[in-house]
């Protein structure tokens, strides 16, 4: 089950940002921040040639005790 | 109840090695003895086996060895692994006892001494009755042995030694105490290590043989506890690959046990200490994926084996330890080479080991608030009769106890209160040190150590502060989270931020800092909190309580006892006096007011006054009122002019439109207009906004001013209006009708420029201009002034800033009447003219002199002064008008020049004393009339005129095109011999453009006339004869010749005849001329025909210089003469001709 949902802006900061309403939604938003090191890493990795393929999926990031975080490249304009 | 409790046992954390002990050496009072010992475990490297030997007596007692058992039938195990086991195979039963005993072969006591050592080989074997440990001699020799097979003695005792021993013959060495010794030692070792993996073979097969007894009912435990010990053995065999798979099984058969509440902690800690091995052997092996595999399969498997609820914090402890060791291998193997990536390294899972560890504290919290009354049971059911428990994870108050219920309900729930009460007591001050190491470990320079990414160590350090918080650290907490809240502030997570501003706001004011409580609180309040309205507004009703001197409500969910504390310090505050003045520099927060701070143009002018407005919007959920606003300026002069204040001490009479202007209505924006005129000296300057400051509270009570470096804005603003800019999509339309924050841009500084000037500047000139002329530009100023432009100055002349060259070749004067020259400048400053009054012109000619030919940029530039008054005041403006012209500079003329006989035939040379014409040409290139005035040539001593040259082109005007020639009719006086060229001398034409007036300079250009080629000729020879003939009457002629020689020349000359003619004379004759003589002969040619006819042709050789040639000295002579037809009869002038 999906519990939080999250737009990032490219300069990193949340565009929308959706929990299922528990009392840490905090944590969340802590684990989707923490993450974008890793998806930082991930997009410079494949770099240039990800982006010709248009893959926008960046798979599973990395498994967090709980949760496994699962990201979405988007492209928006040019 | 440690705070170890939760730690991995030593001797499962290490690397096993063989064990083997040394008997008989006495390594306190031997120094033979000692060298040996030193030998074996003095500086072993790397390359040594890996043994761990230890010295022990001859007769020490090794752990009794249990009778074996025949049969499991009826046996029911207590456990899975006792806590001695590891400790008892490392350290206490060695694979080999090796007996060291003094004896050379050739022994006089040989017998004795043998009988000796059989004893101490026995009482060894007794000791270790029952278990598979070999034993070895070592025989400490003086003497050097021979080679094996030549000492018969030797083999001979050596086999009765064996055989008296009750050894093999492998099991029996010889350590020579010789030079090599470290070099024996290492044979011996080897040896032992084969007998030692020999041991540990035979035990692992013991281990296994087992398992054909076991039943998969009873003997769950037993199958766990075997794999355990064959994989354990197989790492001291030094087999890590088998021992891997040995613990890959334990792994899953520890998991396969069943689980229930009383024996969960035994399960998970036998799993957490099998997962450590794997883990370990995985990184050992250079495969770290595995490790990170098996890791989190472990995880998964057993992160919901939580055990009894009641004690659910020894859980989440147990979590942390697992994530905790792991990072700690991960680290180890990042040591010793591996590389770690982002995604995989170990500050994640110490993250998550501080993560549960957090959480092991909050549970405890919840589980162990206990009554005070309730106290420590009695008996303690924690005591163990013994000093440790026997198993493994087992419960002290029923170990062994393996049945799903426990035995007795009382003794549980004593034995549950009994932990409770012990984790209540541990100090987390502890936990938090231990995480700030790490902390240290990870924010240091060292690239290996700083694994964890940035955003990850911002998390740790969240963890941290509020670790610190809740340990009361409230300074600690502060500067971790400080830390952390610039950088969430600008990567814009508005929910960390606020989370951790509340935590911090807690801490300020847990410790009364007026000044951080005040700075929390505005950002709390401001846009970039994401707090609900309630909790807005009472931050902000705390806020104002602040500024107004008072002690503020404590923040919800403090810490009583702490909140008692801070009042004290709060009232302490309030009572101290001075220190009530803060300035909070709002530019890199957040804050709860916004500010812009604009010009109104990006220049003025002097004469106009400088227009600023400020505005300012407040975020918070109330009114907030100011009591001043004040902007500083670049020039602190007119600091002055842009104050909004209340006036002191009058609130009572304060007008109500006043009041309103010092209230900030949240998300209403105000606007703040200040106006001033800039001074005359700051024309051509900047005027910047340095800040801007807003002060809160009063003087009387507390006083914060928010101050904005610059023209306002803050940490988020720049990016608010990055957005803006990018949507069209506003947040609704503007609710103020005046304008839209978005749309307010920050201009901070402003031009003094100055005051337009009124003033015309007209030139009159006619380009291009000539080369060297005193070109005329003249110039009209008319003034457009209302008053009288006073101390008018022009300046004039080529513009600075060009090529450096054009200065040299410049001049410009205001005087026409006289030649520039070189002491002229190139540019005239600040010629005076006097003051004009309005209307008035003034017209001036300036004279420029360009040397070179090209352009060039002309400036006139005209200054004054006036005085004009804005907004009621009177200042004095300077203005100035520039004007530039570029001027194209071209030749006036060109002049050729060319040598003629007087034949007009080109001359290549000229002869000495023979006269020749020089022909000069002055071709105007001006596309304006010139006006030649003269022109005059001067020639050079080399040269002389055969008449007065006189010039033959005075004033004449040359149109554009049009050329003027003169003709000179000149000789060459005798040269010195040697000379081929002699200089011509000058020829200077003087002129002036025609447009110009009469006392304008006439200019002279001087042209250098070339150098001509002379040459000396031996004879010289012309003719005399009339200018024209008539058919049939006699045309006399008469040749002279002149010898120009110091010699006596024979001449042959000879006249060939001619169709056109008849003549008398001497046809052929042979002539001597003395030196300087000239000798005549004359003919009389009577023409024939009519007509342009050639004469009949004179050849003259020269005897004495054959190479002068007829053909030169024919140069000399006419070859033609016009003819005229026979007059009619009775022409009487004819006849008489």
């Amino acid at each position: 089950m999906a519990v939080c949902v999250a737009v990032i802006a490219k300069e990193n900061y949340p565009l929308y940002i959706r929990s299922v309403p528990t009392q840490n939604e905090l944590k969340f938003h802590y684990t989707v921040h923490t993450s974008l090191d890793v998806v930082e890493e991930k997009v410079s990795a494949v770099g240039k040639a990800l982006a010709d393929q248009r893959e926008l999926y960046l798979g599973l990031l990395y498994p967090t005790e709980d949760y496994k975080n699962i990201f979405f490249k988007i492209k928006h304009g040019k | 109840m440690s705070p170890t409790q939760w730690d991995l046992p030593p001797e499962l954390c290490c690397r096993p090695l063989a064990f083997v002990a040394l008997t008989g050496l006495d390594v306190v009072y031997n120094a033979v003895h000692r060298a040996i010992w030193d030998a074996f475990c003095a500086n072993r490297r790397a390359d040594r086996v890996p043994i761990s030997f230890k010295v022990l007596p001859g007769d020490h007692e090794y752990p009794k060895c249990r009778t074996k058992r025949t049969s499991y039938e009826w046996y029911i195990p207590k456990g899975i692994l006792k806590t001695g086991w590891m400790n008892k195979h490392l350290n206490l039963v060695p694979a080999l006892v090796v007996l060291f005993y003094e004896l050379d072969w050739d022994d006089p006591q040989w017998k004795e001494k043998q009988s000796e050592c059989a004893t101490k080989v026995e009482i060894v074997r007794t000791s270790l009755q029952g278990r598979n440990t070999k034993v070895a001699v070592v025989l400490i020799q003086k003497k050097t042995p021979l080679p094996p097979g030549e000492d018969v003695v030797a083999s001979e005792r050596a086999s009765a030694l064996c055989n008296a021993c009750d050894l093999s013959g492998k099991s029996l060495f010889v350590l020579p105490h010789t030079d090599h010794l470290v070099g024996y030692i290492i044979r011996l070792e080897n040896a032992f290590y084969e007998h030692a993996q020999t041991y540990y073979y035979t035990e692992i097969r013991r281990v296994k043989s087992h398992k054909e007894f076991l039943n998969k009912t009873t003997h769950q435990l037993l199958f766990v506890r075997h794999q355990f010990k064959t994989g354990f053995f197989s790492e001291l065999k030094q087999d890590t690959q088998n021992a891997l798979k040995y613990y890959r099984t334990a792994y899953g058969l520890v998991h396969e046990l069943r689980a229930h509440e009383t024996n969960m902690l035994e399960i998970k800690t036998m799993a957490g200490f099998i997962n450590y091995k794997i883990c370990r052997l995985c990184f050992q092996h250079n495969t770290p994926l595995d490790a990170i595999a098996q890791f989190r399969k472990h995880i998964d498997l057993c992160k919901k084996k939580i055990g009894s609820a009641e004690l659910a914090f020894e859980h989440t402890a147990w979590m942390s330890k697992q994530f905790q060791s792991f990072g700690d291998l991960f680290d180890e193997a990042i040591k010793v080479g591996l590389t770690a990536i982002q995604t995989q390294n170990p500050g994640f899972y110490y993250q998550q080991a501080a993560y549960y560890a957090q959480e092991r504290k909050q549970q405890a919290g919840q589980l162990c608030s206990h009554e005070p009354n309730v106290g420590y049971p009695t008996p303690d059911p924690l005591d163990t009769p013994g000093a440790a428990l026997d198993f493994y994870g087992q419960r002290a108050w029923r170990q062994g106890h393996q049945s799903i219920d426990p035995p007795d309900p009382e003794k549980e729930k004593k034995g549950i209160l009994a932990l409770q009460l012990k984790e209540k007591d541990i100090p987390h001050s502890v936990r938090v040190q231990t995480d700030f190491v790490i902390l240290i470990l990870f924010s240091s320079k060292d690239p290996v150590k700083k694994m964890l990414c940035p955003s990850h160590r911002h998390t740790h350090m969240v963890q941290m502060g509020e670790e610190y918080y809740h340990a009361k650290d409230y300074t600690k907490a502060l500067k971790l989270l400080d830390y952390v809240m610039c950088d969430y502030r600008m990567e814009r997570w508005w929910s960390l931020l606020t989370s951790i501003l509340g935590t911090a706001l807690k801490c300020s004011y847990l410790m009364g800092h007026v000044k951080d409580y005040i700075t929390y609180s505005m950002e709390l309040v401001g846009r970039a909190s994401t707090l609900h309205s309630e909790q807005k507004s009472r931050i902000e009703k705390n806020l104002i309580k602040v500024l107004m001197n008072e002690v503020p409500d404590p923040e919800p969910e403090c810490d009583p006892l702490s909140v008692k504390a801070a009042r004290a310090l709060w009232n302490e505050r309030v009572s101290l006096a001075g220190s009530n003045e803060f300035t909070i520099e709002v530019q890199d927060y957040v804050p709860f007011v916004q500010c812009k701070a604009k010009f109104l143009s990006p220049s003025f002018h002097v004469d106009d006054p400088v227009q600023l407005n400020v505005y300012l919007r407040a975020d918070c959920p109330h009114p907030l009122r100011f009591s001043k606003l004040c902007i500083s300026l670049s020039n602190q002069e007119y600091n002055q002019y842009c104050v909004v204040e209340e006036p002191c001490n009058s609130k009572d009479i304060l007008e109500p439109s006043i009041q309103e202007n010092m209230c900030l209505v949240p998300g209403k924006i105000r606007k703040y207009s200040f106006k001033f005129v800039a001074r005359f000296e700051d024309v051509g300057k900047k005027i910047e906004i340095t800040g801007v400051d807003l002060m809160l509270g009063s003087d009387s009570g507390r006083c914060v001013y928010l101050n904005w470096r610059g023209g306002g804005g803050d940490a988020a603003s720049s990016h608010e209006a990055l957005q803006a800019s990018r949507s069209f999509k506003r947040r609704g339309p503007a609710s103020d009708s005046l304008v839209n924050w978005d749309t307010v841009t920050i201009q901070a500084s402003t031009m003094v420029i100055s005051r337009v000037p009124k003033v015309s500047l007209q030139l009159r000139h006619e380009p291009p201009a000539l080369n060297n002329e005193m070109y005329c530009i003249t110039v009209t100023i008319e003034s457009q002034e209302n008053t009288a432009a006073k101390d008018v100055k022009l300046t004039a002349g080529l513009k600075p800033g060009q090529d450096a060259n054009l200065t040299q070749t410049t001049h410009v004067t205001m005087n026409g009447g006289e030649m520039c020259d070189d002491s002229h400048p190139a540019l005239l400053p600040d010629i005076p003219i006097g003051d004009l009054q309005p209307g008035q012109k003034m017209k001036k000619s300036l004279f420029a002199r360009c040397v070179t030919t090209g352009s060039r940029i002309f400036l006139f530039h005209v200054s004054y002064t006036m005085n004009t008054s804005v907004e009621g005041k009177e200042i004095t403006c300077k203005c100035h008008k520039d004007e530039t012209v570029t001027l194209e500079t071209v030749v006036p003329f060109e002049v050729a020049v060319k040598f003629v006989s007087t034949k007009f035939e080109n001359l290549d040379r000229v002869h000495v004393d023979v006269p020749f014409l020089l022909m000069t040409d002055i071709l105007s290139a001006s596309p304006w009339p010139l006006h030649l005035v003269t022109s005059q040539l001067q020639l050079a001593p080399t040269m002389a005129a055969i008449d007065q040259p006189e010039s033959q082109v005075e004033e004449i005007v040359l149109q554009t095109g049009e050329s003027a020639s003169e003709c000179f009719s000149l000789k060459c006086p005798p040269v010195p011999t040697g000379t081929s060229s002699v200089a011509s001398g000058q020829y200077v034409v003087s002129w002036k453009r025609k447009s110009t007036c009469a006392e304008t300079p006439v200019i002279s250009t001087v042209v250098t006339l070339p150098h001509v080629m002379v040459e000396t000729i031996p004879l010289y020879v012309h003719a005399d004869l009339p200018s024209f003939g008539r058919v049939r009457e006699s045309l006399p002629v008469r040749y002279c010749m002149q010898n120009r020689t110091g010699l006596v020349q024979d001449v042959e000359m000879t006249v060939e005849p001619s169709d056109a003619f008849m003549f008398s004379g001497l046809k052929q004759v042979r002539i001597r001329i003395l030196p300087g003589a000239e000798q005549e002969m004359l003919y009389n040619f009577y023409p024939l025909m009519a007509g342009y006819q050639s004469l009949p042709v004179l050849n003259i050789t020269l005897m004495r210089f054959p190479s002068v040639a007829p053909a030169l000295l024919r140069r000399f002579l006419p070859s033609r003469i016009f003819v005229k037809p026979q007059g009619r009869p009775g022409d009487a002038s004819i006849a008489a001709a």
